[in-house]
């Protein structure tokens, strides 16, 4: 069990136990031994959900990855296949039935779709000949995961992606779903809120649902009191940024996915076993189960040093104890602490050595001169002129991704290119990276990441009118969200921070510049006040929790902001629902053309 | 409010059987139909008691007024009062028998073993056979049973061959062993024995007794006394007891497994009774006990010839009811039909329906003569203190002082709830009332509102309209009764009753009134003669503010009906889309389908509307229709561009999308290895670049077509490959082999910038070769417009520090400090910084001076401490 995921101001554990419930559910349909054959993209996040040994007792004998090539040997009764409604997939899958078949006949077949079945990749098995051989076609609606006691994320990383270039609409449908089960599970939520593209059409298939269902009462208590829906096309500068918090600068460096890492092993090689070499990476989890993570995942990075001797001090001033351990009882107690003791010490090894590796990339060259560059564009510096820097990155084919986040920075800051710069940094771009980014480029332009002047965005008025450039940030004991990336705080936060107090209606015009259309305000139902039924016994108003859901991905350091906010004591809470963790890289790479 | 309507008037009559006394209450006197009615053919009474544990009862008469002549009968329903529900004439086979089955379905055997199923308003619902057996040898005599399956059915053919199915909902005929010893004769006598499992006969040869079962098994069953035959037997409901009636007049009573004889009876009376049945005890109204198996002890035999009832109890007491009927005037007075139920049996007749019952005990012990119980007393209080009389203080002085009064209190409500008169309803309830007043407990309070609740339930259904004679036992001693009676009353339309109860019982609307509501508006669309918008718009006044009703439900009955319009009418208030489109598409009405799903946001459910679309209309009109639903539209590209370039490039063409159009064209050109038709392709691309107006792309194309004409010339000059490779990669590997003359041709051809091609591009080339005199040469050669930086860092980034002090004199001062740190020359980074003045610059050289060089920290931090003054 995941009890961390239960400390939060709503239990977000209870997510993961139904989501438990009904995988075991499932996997009780078919009696007898099973083997599991896995969609890889699956595999991690299902592990998030019931570790291997729930699921051998529940009788899977046998895990195997879903390729191409023939099923290795085994004895079991039935074959499950668990992939997410991809219809190459389908090929996979038919491809291995069809092999099966051939050897041994009396195995039973059956397909798990996660998070949906779908009706094109049922009719793609009928058309390949393996409909028949399938017994049952289950669908297991995993859609949302509970990455942290404050989070929950849908895992679905081509959201951005499906809903602006290829404009299928189909993440949001399940963003719509996924509120719903969030609303069966903790009440119906009061009110909505919502800026972007999509967020409008996501509140009225919130509504749709609610009375498809038809056979809930919505008076129960809800436990969350609003729900901000933030496209993340309504804030493209946030993720262009450079992070600078740590988990941050984790995901940026070596990049986290299902709140998993993996690091170069030579760091972390103890000298004790110092004659086998680790070769393969080295998989550390994240999650603030780690109590030490925890403490420093929300931290500005210059901030981590400091952190990280404070709880060195602490821990040999706790061993120290023992020389001052006199009697039997008081030495009972140091040794019954010794566990935990011992924990704490190998985590903070792991955390300085990830820090140390983060500390080498950061101290580069080509990182700080990415960090001035960005800095001068939020600061309006130069962003009309074609960049030097960026044109030497280009000159010198400096890794595409790097390039296109600064041109993208850039192009957002400047409102838009004037013409001429455009068709030069496209042509200059061409001419360094190939033909075939004329795709590349045509699908920024397509979700406005590169653009030409015009339209009603203008940065300038938003940063200053939003105070997004906050300057003498103290990074070690922050006093606006600005810390999370020393000196710029993210718009889409500073949106959450603002309806929360003192509410939307101050920043009308502004709203109106941001693009995309803006909900400010539906009322699903009257909430019967809270602090009616149930006096709290410290007497204060209990706190206002607000649901912040991202569709088309949050960044690490979006969440340390809301999570810095909720530390307020102001009588907010923040609670964290995306469709899928971004970062710069992860944003534009499905656009680049392979 | 529920009515408190008068029942039975008669008074009641207590007649002692051992140390238990039954009664016989009139339910319904006069019945409302016609005095004449002909009770003595086929007719049925509906008995309810089937899953474990969920006993029912309430029940119907019907009647046949025909006979097996070929003439086709007419069958009648009416309620327990007696009011005709409904009346058809039977338009099939020979019929030989109608029997109720648990669900209140109409079960008609035909004599070829045809067994048809109807609902109580002769709606078809499902039918099955036999057998070849029956039809062959034709069915001769059938029970209906109830088992812990449902309701099974076994028959007995022309060749006195037995054949059972243990629940008609899954008709598996199983046949029966034979009855050893048979020739011409039909058995003596048979019955159903129902088991826990399965089902078996019983079944007499003269006197010899044989239990059949299905796996071809007779045993013949021992018993001490020997009459020549045995002419009638019966077992209870449960299947625990059984009566065998000799032709003698003595009936053997005891367990079914004949381990256990309970008592033998003689009646004297040699002629065959008309109905042998058990009456059951009301023991489940002991409220604190669970249900077990019935005992000898709780149990009588009912015995009925014309004109004569007899109870007998397990030890041999009896009592002899006289019942008034003529049996020789065929039009007058009619026979009587007697039926078991769980806890009593029904009597009815032309004139009455009678339930004859064991006294529940909480009546008993209020009523019984001289009862000097706490409830009997408390009773009397009230009685007392109605006519002002001192003696009721006197009474409740007793029951106050012997702590009595709670126990009273409870006896009188129980009492109440077993009553069938709402007047000594009423009785009980006040003095239960009046003594609670002396006592505050929360849980009498809870029990006495919600005996009320039940009580006003129970008299409105037990009314003559509706005519369910439920008792008070049945209903509280199970929790989804309350359902079941809302299902009853549904299926005889009494929906206003039946949405009034729930209103009245607040149950919640999925169960109670939403569900009642959906079922009147299935039953609203099968009126014919109303038309399609008025019963559209009823339906949708009467359903607005219920939540969770199935419209799709209701227009697939719309469907049924033949009344596709209506149907769609109905479809526009299915909230669940998926529903809506599933049911719009077997109507044909495929746009439409696709217009619902794209509205529900549901990607799959559009998807497989489209897929339906394409395969029910041309192409055109595919297009025409998917053009106007631009969500649609779009994930059909997407499914193209994954599964079917051709329509994806004529989807294209038809909007004249030039730009897509192109890109298509362009991942052709990457598809393929042929230069041919890489070249084709592009031409294409470019094409339909300059149609969209897109010069930059058409430029872009241009310069490709072009830089392929060179990559190939080079390919064939140079033996290396050339081709995907962009331009600055092209140039960068000409100069990497020298090939310094074919890149500054390439330079010139495509304009490349200076700064990119003279400086970028050769310095990396030249450093990365090595050739690092070549590199300072070039340095020297003009002044470099990037400055020389860049210089620095190709002779680090190559491994040429020593390289480094050439050109680090011409970098700006600024930008000094950082490189030499980088090629661990501390000394004169330090001199750089001291002289540059700059504190970032002074900070980074301090972290690196260190122990090695204490003395440059010492002056460097010197300066810093000045600067920041």
């Amino acid at each position: 069990s995941a009890p961390y995921l239960s400390t939060g101001c709503v239990n977000i554990g209870l997510i993961r136990e139904e989501s438990r419930r009904e995988l075991l559910q499932l996997l009780d349909k078919f009696h007898g031994s099973k083997a599991l054959v896995w969609d890889s993209a699956l595999t991690e996040q299902i592990s998030l959900i019931a570790e291997y040994s729930l699921l051998k007792e529940r009788g899977v004998d046998r895990m195997f990855p879903l390729r191409g090539s023939r099923l290795p040997k085994s004895s079991v009764q039935h074959v499950v296949f668990v992939t997410r409604p991809v219809l190459a997939l389908m090929d996979l899958i038919a491809h291995n039935i069809k092999k099966e078949e051939e050897g041994d006949g009396r195995k039973e077949y059956h397909i798990i779709f996660v998070p949906w079945k779908s009706f094109l990749c049922i009719q793609k098995l009928e058309d390949l000949g393996v409909f028949g051989a399938l017994t049952h076609m289950e669908e297991y609606r995993l859609d949302l995961i509970a990455l942290d006691s404050d989070i929950l994320s849908m895992e679905n990383p081509s959201c951005f992606y499906d809903v602006n270039i290829d404009e299928d609409g189909t993440s949001l449908y399940l963003v719509a779903k996924a509120i719903t089960r969030i609303q069966k599970q903790y009440g119906r939520i009061p009110m909505l809120y919502g800026k972007g593209k999509s967020c409008k059409s996501i509140c009225s298939l919130v509504q749709k649902m609610w009375i498809e269902q038809g056979d809930q009462s919505e008076d129960d208590h809800s436990q969350i009191d609003r729900l901000l829906i933030i496209d993340r096309t309504a804030d493209l500068i946030t993720p262009l940024v450079t992070q600078l918090t740590y988990e941050g600068l984790i995901d940026e460096v070596y990049g986290i996915s299902n709140t998993g890492a993996s690091f170069p092993p030579e760091k972390f090689q103890t000298s004790s076993k110092s004659d086998d070499l680790m070769t393969e990476k080295k998989k550390i989890i994240l999650t603030s189960k780690d109590d030490l993570f925890a403490q420093l995942r929300d931290c500005n990075f210059n901030a981590v040093g400091p952190t990280l001797k404070k709880e060195a001090k602490s821990i040999s001033e706790k061993y120290e104890e023992r020389h001052s351990a006199k009697t039997v009882g008081e030495m009972k107690q140091f040794v019954s602490q010794m566990p935990q003791m011992q924990q704490a010490k190998a985590s903070l090894a792991v955390h300085t050595n990830i820090a140390e590796l983060i500390k080498e990339y950061t101290d580069e060259d080509d990182f700080m001169d990415s960090l001035s560059t960005q800095q001068d564009f939020l600061n309006g510096i130069g962003t009309d002129k074609v960049n030097p820097y960026i044109e030497n990155c280009l000159f010198r084919k400096q890794p595409l991704l790097k390039v296109l986040r600064l041109l993208c920075l850039q192009c957002i800051t400047n409102n838009g290119f004037k013409p001429k710069v455009l068709e030069y940094y496209k042509h200059e771009f061409i001419q360094t990276y190939g033909y075939k980014h004329l795709i590349t480029l045509n699908k920024l332009e397509k979700c406005g990441l590169i653009r030409a002047q015009g339209g009603q965005w203008n940065y300038n008025t938003v940063q200053k009118s939003l105070r997004l450039l906050v300057e003498d940030i103290n990074e070690k004991e922050p006093q606006d969200i600005a810390y999370v990336h020393s000196g710029y705080a993210p718009l889409s936060i500073r949106l959450a921070q603002i309806l929360s107090h003192p509410g939307w209606r101050s920043i009308d015009e502004v709203l109106r510049i941001i693009p995309g259309p803006t909900v400010s305000g539906i009322q699903q139902f009257k909430p019967k006040k809270k602090w009616q039924g149930s006096v709290s016994s410290e007497g204060s108003s209990p706190s206002v929790v607000t649901l912040v859901f991202f569709v088309g991905g949050v960044t690490y350091a979006e969440v340390s902001a809301l999570r810095f906010l909720s530390g307020k004591p102001d009588g907010n809470e923040y609670l964290v629902a995306t469709t899928n963790f971004i970062n710069a890289n992860s944003l534009l790479k499905p656009m680049v053309e392979t | 409010r529920a009515n408190w309507n008068p029942l039975g008037q008669k008074t009641i009559s207590f007649i002692n059987i051992y140390y238990k006394i039954y009664r016989k209450c009139s339910l319904y006197s006069p019945m409302c139909w016609n005095a004449n009615v002909d009770l003595s053919n086929l007719t049925c009474v509906s008995k309810y008691g089937g899953l474990i544990g969920k006993y029912w009862h309430f029940w119907f008469s019907s009647e046949t007024q025909s006979n097996r002549n070929g003439i086709r009968p007419d069958i009648t329903v009416f309620n327990a009062a007696g009011k005709e529900i409904s009346a058809f004439r039977w338009n099939s086979g020979i019929l030989i028998g109608i029997a109720w089955t648990h669900l209140d379905e109409l079960l008609c055997l035909q004599e070829d073993g045809q067994v048809l199923l109807y609902s109580m308003f002769w709606h078809f619902q499902r039918s099955f056979t036999m057998g070849m057996e029956c039809r062959e040898n034709k069915v001769m005599e059938y029970e209906v049973f109830s088992s812990q399956h449902g309701t099974g059915l076994a028959v007995m053919t022309g060749l006195y061959r037995f054949l059972i199915v243990n629940n008609i909902d899954e008709p598996k005929v199983r046949i029966l062993a034979d009855v050893p010893g048979l020739r011409s004769t039909p058995p003596s006598s048979w019955c159903v024995l129902p088991g826990p499992r399965s089902s078996q006969v019983l079944a007499a040869n003269e006197s010899d007794i044989y239990l059949l079962d299905h796996s071809g098994q007779s045993t013949q069953q021992r018993l001490n006394v020997a009459p020549t035959a045995y002419i009638m037997m019966s077992t209870s409901m449960d299947g625990k007891h059984l009566a065998l009636y000799a032709d003698t007049g003595s009936i053997w009573i005891g367990s079914s497994d004949f381990q256990e004889k309970y008592c033998e009876f003689n009646t004297n009376e040699r002629s065959r009774p008309k109905q042998l049945l058990w009456c059951a005890d009301s023991i489940y109204t002991s409220r604190n006990q669970t249900i077990g198996p019935s005992s000898s002890q709780n149990i009588a035999l009912v015995v009925y010839w014309p004109k004569t009832i007899l109870v007998i109890g397990p030890q041999k007491d009896w009592v002899r009811y006289n019942v008034d009927e003529d049996l020789n005037n065929r039009n007058g007075k009619a026979s009587t039909v007697l039926c078991a139920d769980v806890d009593g049996v029904h009597i009815i007749n032309s004139e009455q329906h009678e339930f004859l019952q064991h006294v529940p005990n909480a009546i008993c012990n209020i009523f019984k003569v001289g009862s000097m119980a706490p409830g009997a007393l408390l009773n009397d209080a009230a009685k007392e203190f109605d006519k002002q009389s001192e003696k009721a203080d006197e009474y409740m002085r007793m029951l106050l002082d012997n702590r009595q009064l709670e126990e009273a209190v409870e006896q009188c409500i129980l009492a109440a709830l077993d009553e069938f008169q709402p007047r000594v309803q009423m009785t009980l309830m006040r003095a239960a009332s009046f003594g609670k007043a002396y006592v505050p407990n929360l849980k009498l309070t809870e029990l006495f509102v919600n005996t009320i609740q039940m009580l006003r339930v129970l008299n409105a259904i037990r009314d003559f309209n509706t005519g369910i004679t439920l008792t008070a036992a049945q209903y509280v001693l199970e929790n989804l009764t309350m359902e079941y009676l809302i299902d009853r009353l549904i299926l005889r339309r009494e929906f206003k009753l039946a949405f009034h109860i729930c209103d009245y019982l607040k149950i919640p609307e999925n169960l109670g009134s939403s569900r009642i509501l959906s079922h009147w508006a299935c039953f609203k669309v099968q009126q014919k003669d109303i038309d399609d918008g008025k019963i559209a718009q009823a339906v949708r006044h009467k359903l607005k503010s219920a939540r969770g009703v199935s419209y799709a439900n209701i227009a697939e009955k719309a469907v049924e009906c033949g009344r596709k319009d209506l149907a769609i009418k109905l479809l526009e208030f299915e909230p669940r889309a998926s529903e809506q489109v599933r049911l719009l598409s077997i109507l044909g009405k495929h746009t439409l389908a696709l217009e619902k799903a794209v509205a529900s946001g549901n990607t799959d459910l559009i998807y497989s509307a489209v897929s339906r679309l394409r395969e029910r209309t041309n192409l055109s009109d595919f297009l025409v229709a998917i053009r106007q639903q631009p969500v649609a539209y779009k994930l059909h590209l997407k499914y193209c561009k994954e599964q079917n370039e051709r329509m994806l490039k004529d989807l294209h063409e038809q909007e004249d999308n030039f730009i897509e159009l192109a890109h298509c064209h362009i991942h052709n050109s990457f598809d393929t290895f042929r230069s041919d038709e890489r070249l084709i392709s592009l031409h294409s691309a470019q094409e339909n670049f300059s149609r969209g107006r897109d010069d930059f792309g058409a430029k872009m194309t241009e310069e490709q077509l072009y830089l392929l004409a060179e990559q190939n010339k080079l390919e064939q000059e140079l033996d290396e490959s050339f081709v995907e490779k962009s331009l600055h990669d092209t140039m960068y590997n000409l100069l990497k082999t020298n090939h310094i003359k074919r890149a500054e041709h390439l330079r010139k051809q495509f304009k490349v910038s200076d700064k990119r091609w003279g400086w970028w591009v050769r310095i990396t080339a030249l450093a990365e070769q090595g050739h690092f005199t070549e590199l300072e040469a070039f340095s020297k050669s003009k002044k470099s417009p990037i400055g020389y930086l860049p210089f620095v860092e190709v002779c680090i980034q190559n491994n040429g520090y020593t390289e480094v002090t050439k050109y680090i004199g011409k970098v700006a001062l600024d930008k000094r400090v950082p490189a030499l740190l980088k090629i661990g020359n501390v000394k004169l980074a330090a001199d750089a910084a001291l002289q540059n003045k700059n504190l970032s610059d002074l900070d980074l050289v301090f972290k690196k001076c260190g122990v090695e060089h204490r003395e440059l920290g010492e002056r460097v931090r010197a300066m810093m401490h000045q600067l920041t003054k």
